[in-house]
């Protein structure tokens, strides 16, 4: 079985300057989260690179730990394989991650003050995450066994 | 024998939004499943595409993956383009079954087109027994 889960949590931003709510729960079977790296999916359409479009904030362990605070762009064109920032965060069995997500986009046009220019897009969190291995289960018959034998004895 | 194959998977997308199931089987000559690479004819595509994929009935990628995270630019050498799985996932003829969802796109005249899945088999079981040494860890 993989031992490596990429988790994703998506957010839809529908507003100029909306802030995001994250509150998610990770699945309870996660041990550790390794990895993280977000992206704008799609929605936006420039020409050309805009190296930030939001800002996100990112705490484990139902706000424990805040541990991500990261800028995210647009790229036009895909150059390189996503780079994942390197956590090591172990889970808490059925905690939340929470946090959110903050618009920062800019008009095109200074003199714009309508919000016309704004397009709805999406943005997705990757989570690397390592499964933690179960613990085994002894079956009750085989610790009834085991106690008369030790009472036994 | 050789100890790298490179394994091609083509799906063919005929229509915007089209959501199309894959399988395959990896060759039966090859141990393991070192890494992934995918390449679609144009970038307008690749935004908001996704895929799923299971190996050898192991959940690699949700179906909700982008396509994108296992896709890069032709000016990345070839060997470095690969999405490296950092666990072992065994090939010698395991199914490989996904799902490609296409974006939707605006442009009609791009479809249909084929989506090519690269999958990169070794012998080998450890990296860094032939002197390669993974990217990420040893820049």
């Amino acid at each position: 079985m993989t031992r490596i889960r990429y988790h994703i949590i998506q957010l839809e931003v529908t507003e100029a300057g909306q802030v995001v709510e994250i509150r998610h729960r990770l699945p309870s079977n996660y041990g550790r989260c390794t990895g993280y790296v977000a992206r704008h999916v799609k929605g936006i359409g420039s020409d050309v690179d805009i190296p930030e479009i939001g800002l996100v904030a990112i705490e484990f362990n139902s706000r424990k730990q805040l541990n991500i605070n990261d800028l995210v762009g647009y790229e036009t064109q895909v150059d390189q394989l996503p780079d994942y920032q390197e956590l090591n965060i172990p889970l808490e069995s059925g905690q939340l991650v929470t946090g959110y997500y903050l618009d920062t986009q800019k008009s095109p046009d200074p003199f714009d003050t309508t919000k016309e220019w704004f397009r709805p897009y999406q943005v997705a969190i990757y989570l690397k995450c390592e499964i933690e291995n179960k613990k085994r289960h002894v079956r009750s018959s085989c610790i009834h066994s085991a106690t008369v034998e030790a009472a036994a004895n | 024998m050789k100890n790298h194959k490179f394994q091609q998977i083509r799906v063919r997308i005929n229509a915007p939004g089209d959501s199309v199931r894959f399988a395959a089987e990896t060759d039966k000559l090859y141990a393991k499943v070192r890494g992934v690479f995918a390449s679609v004819p144009s970038d307008q595509v690749l935004v908001g595409a996704t895929i799923g994929l299971k190996i050898n009935g192991q959940d690699v990628f949700d179906d909700a993956h982008e396509v994108r995270m296992i896709s890069c630019g032709n000016q990345v050498a070839p060997n470095n383009k690969f999405f490296r799985f950092e666990e072992h996932i065994e090939a010698g003829g395991s199914t490989v079954e996904g799902r490609y969802t296409d974006p939707r796109g605006t442009n009609p005249a791009l479809y249909p087109y084929d989506v090519k899945l690269y999958l990169w088999l070794v012998n080998e079981t450890h990296p860094d027994k032939h002197g390669e040494k993974h990217p990420d860890k040893n820049p």
